[in-house]
C-alpha cells in the first residue's frame, strides 16, 4: 500500500502494484481537509498526517476510518510531515510551536514553542528531536520533556527538514548554507554555500551528504568537511528531498522532471518527465519510486532505470 | 505570456521593485505594513512628473469641455466637422490629446510591478516562498536573510483580508472621493448617467474585492487613493466632489458666459477652469 496526501485535501491510500485505489479521507469526495504538504506516516498501522487546516489526522490504515475521535488541532496550518517514535507523535505547525502526543492524541508535553512557523519534520533519535524553524534556529529538544537542549542560529530561515547522521545535524536555510552542527553541543561543524536557498532534507550515503538546491543544483559534499564533490545543473529549482534506490541519487525538480544520477559520479543515468511540478517529497520501496505532482498524479516508476510502471490520479 | 516577456518583466519590473520592497522592511523596523506605505509614496514620487503631467493634461481637456460642448451643439451630427474643430480648439489652447493617455499607459507597468511585488513579498505559503526565492537578488544578502517577513501590522494579518472590513470602507471611500473629485460634469444626460455610474460601481466592486484580498493590498489601494487624492486636489482643487449629482439630467447645462464661438480669450480661459475648481 502507498499513502498519498492531496493538494486539494485528501488523504489516499492506493495498491502500490497497481496504483488502484483503497480508500480515501474524507470518505465523501465533496468533503475535503486543508491540502496535505508533508508525506503522510505509516507507523503500526495507523497513517498520519498533518493538513493546512491545522489539524493532525491518525486514520487506521486499512480502512481509512479516523482513529481519534477528533483531530488534533494546532494553532496553525501544518506544512510539515509527522514523525513517530515509540510511542510519541511529533509535528510542527506554522503557529511556531512542536507538539509531542501520544497514541491517543493527547499532548504529552506542554509544546515547545520557537518564534515563527515550523513547515519542517521532526527528526527523533535517542537523545533528541530536531527541529528547524523559520525563525533561523535549529532546535534540539528533549525528547521527554520538551526543554531545549540547544539551539543554534542561522543567518536566514530553515524550511529544509534536517538529517541526523554520523553526529551531525544537516539542515538547509535560505541564507543560502546547508550547515552540519554537531549533534550533542550544537556547535557549527561547516557550512556549504551553494547559489540559492536550500529546501530540501539532505540524504546521507556513507559518507556523502546529497542535497537539492533552490538554484537548481544538486550537490554532492563530503560529510566530514563539506567539500563539493561534485555538482548537477537540473532544469528547476529542487524542493522535494532525493531518495536512495540502489547506488542512485534520484532527485526531482519543480519543473517535474525526476533524474536517476550515479551516487559517484554524478552522472545522469535516466530521466522521466512527470506532468505538472513536483514539489512533494519522493518515496521509494523496494526500488519502486513514487512521485506526486501538482497535475495531481501519482506515478509508479522503477527506481533503476526510470520508467513508469503506473500513473494514478490523487 | 512567452517565456521571453515573462523574463524580461521580472528582470527589469518585478525584481528590483521586489528587493527594493524587503529592503524597506528591513529599514523600517521589520514592519511590513510601514514598508508598503512608504514603498508606495516613493513610487507616487518617482512617478510625480508624469502624475502631474496627466493631471495638468487632464486639467486642460476639462477646462475646454463647455467649448465642446458648444462645438456639439453647433454642428449637431456632422462628426467630421465636429472632429476638425475639436483638434483646431486643442491647437489653440496648447492641449496635447494624448496628454492624458500616454503618462497613463507608462505609468500602468509600474502599477502592475508594484501589485505584483507586494503579493510575491507577502508569501504566506509554501508555494508562495519557493517562488519569492526565485526573484530574490543573491548578491544582497539583507535580502534573502530578511524573509519570510512578519505580516502582522496594528490588527491585521497583512496576507489576509481584514477581518474587521475596516480597509474595504477605506478602499471604497477613499476610491469615490478620488473619483467624484476627477469627474467632469457633462451635459449630455446619457454620459453623465454613465459618469455616475462608474462613480459608485468602481469603489463598490474595489470594497468588495478589498473584502476577499489580502490587507496588505487594501493598504496600498488606500495610500495610493490617498496620494491621488492629494495631488488631484493640489492641481484642481476639489473638483467635483462638493457639487451635487444632478437627480436627473435632461437638460444640457447652459453654456458659461464666457464660452463664444471665438477663440477663447485668456480669460475666458480663466473662467471655464474657475467652473470646475481649479485652485490657484
Amino acid at each position: 500500500m502507498v499513502y498519498v496526501g492531496s493538494s486539494i485535501g485528501h488523504i489516499l491510500a492506493l495498491d502500490s502494484s497497481s496504483g488502484a485505489r483503497k480508500w480515501q479521507f474524507p470518505a465523501d469526495s465533496d468533503k475535503k481537509i486543508g491540502p496535505i504538504y508533508g508525506s503522510p506516516t505509516f507507523s503500526d498501522g495507523v497513517v498520519y498526517a498533518g493538513s493546512y487546516d491545522g489539524k493532525l489526522y491518525a486514520l487506521d490504515a486499512a480502512s481509512g476510518v479516523p482513529k481519534w475521535q477528533q483531530p488534533f488541532a494546532t494553532g496553525g496550518p501544518i506544512a510539515g510531515g509527522v514523525a513517530v517514535a515509540g510511542s510519541t507523535i511529533y509535528v510542527g505547525s506554522s503557529d511556531g510551536k512542536l507538539y509531542a502526543l501520544d497514541l491517543d492524541g493527547k499532548p504529552k508535553w506542554p509544546p515547545f514553542a520557537t518564534r515563527n512557523k515550523i513547515w519542517s519534520t521532526p527528526v527523533v533519535t535517542e537523545d533528541a528531536v530536531y527541529v528547524t524553524s523559520l525563525d533561523h534556529q535549529l532546535y534540539a529538544v528533549d525528547p521527554a520533556k520538551g526543554t531545549i537542549k540547544w539551539e543554534f542560529e542561522a543567518q536566514g530561515a530553515l524550511p529544509s527538514t534536517p538529517t541526523v547522521a554520523s553526529g551531525k545535524v544537516l539542515a538547509g536555510s535560505f541564507d543560502h548554507h546547508l550547515y552540519a552542527i554537531d549533534a550533542s553541543t550544537g556547535k557549527e561543524a561547516w557550512r556549504f554555500e551553494g547559489g540559492n536557498g536550500f529546501w530540501s532534507q539532505p540524504l546521507v550515503i556513507t559518507d556523502t551528504v546529497y542535497v537539492g538546491g533552490l538554484d537548481h543544483k544538486v550537490y554532492a559534499l563530503e560529510l566530514a568537511t563539506g567539500a563539493k564533490i561534485w555538482e548537477y545543473a537540473a532544469k528547476d529549482l529542487i524542493r522535494s528531498d532525493p531518495v536512495n534506490v540502489d547506488g542512485l541519487v534520484v532527485i526531482a525538480s519543480q519543473d517535474g522532471e525526476v533524474v536517476g544520477l550515479d551516487a559517484r559520479s554524478g552522472a545522469r543515468r535516466w530521466g522521466f518527465q512527470a506532468k505538472g511540478q513536483v514539489l512533494a517529497d519522493l518515496a521509494v520501496q523496494d526500488r519502486t519510486l513514487f512521485v506526486a505532482s501538482l497535475e495531481r498524479l501519482l506515478y509508479s516508476l522503477d527506481g533503476g532505470a526510470g520508467t513508469k510502471k503506473w500513473e494514478a490520479p490523487i | 505570456m512567452p517565456a521571453e516577456v515573462t523574463l524580461a518583466w521580472n528582470l527589469i519590473i518585478l525584481q528590483p521593485m521586489l528587493n527594493f520592497l524587503i529592503l524597506l522592511y528591513r529599514v523600517t523596523f521589520s514592519n511590513f505594513g510601514v514598508a508598503i506605505l512608504v514603498f508606495t509614496l516613493v513610487i507616487r514620487v518617482l512617478m510625480l512628473p508624469l502624475t502631474l503631467k496627466q493631471l495638468h493634461a487632464s486639467r486642460s481637456m476639462m477646462s475646454l469641455q463647455p467649448k465642446m460642448q458648444e462645438l456639439q451643439k453647433k454642428h449637431g451630427k456632422d462628426r467630421e466637422k465636429i472632429s476638425q474643430e475639436t483638434m483646431k480648439l486643442y491647437k489653440e489652447h496648447g492641449v496635447n490629446p494624448l496628454g492624458c493617455a500616454l503618462p497613463t499607459l507608462v505609468q500602468f507597468p509600474i502599477w502592475i510591478g508594484l501589485y505584483q511585488s507586494i503579493i510575491q513579498a507577502l508569501a504566506d505559503t509554501p508555494e508562495g516562498l519557493l517562488s519569492l526565492s526565485q526573484h530574490l537578488y543573491g548578491a544582497l544578502q539583507t535580502v534573502w536573510t530578511t524573509v519570510p517577513l512578519n505580516n502582522a501590522f496594528l490588527w491585521l494579518d497583512l496576507a489576509r483580508p481584514d477581518p474587521f472590513y475596516v480597509l474595504p470602507v477605506l478602499v471604497g471611500g477613499s476610491m469615490w472621493v478620488q473619483q467624484k473629485m476627477m469627474t467632469v460634469p457633462n451635459a449630455d444626460p446619457q454620459q453623465a448617467q454613465m459618469n455616475q455610474m462608474m462613480q459608485t460601481m468602481m469603489p463598490l466592486m474595489f470594497a468588495f474585492m478589498t473584502i476577499q484580498f489580502s490587507s496588505g493590498l487594501a493598504l496600498y489601494w488606500v495610500m495610493s487613493n490617498m496620494i491621488g487624492i492629494t495631488l488631484q486636489y493640489t492641481v484642481t482643487g476639489w473638483g467635483s466632489l462638493f457639487k451635487p449629482a444632478p437627480k436627473s439630467a435632461p437638460k444640457p447645462a447652459p453654456a458659461p458666459a464666457a464660452i463664444t464661438s471665438k477663440p477663447a480669450s485668456k480669460g475666458g480661459k480663466k473662467k471655464a477652469d474657475a467652473k470646475y475648481g481649479k485652485k490657484r
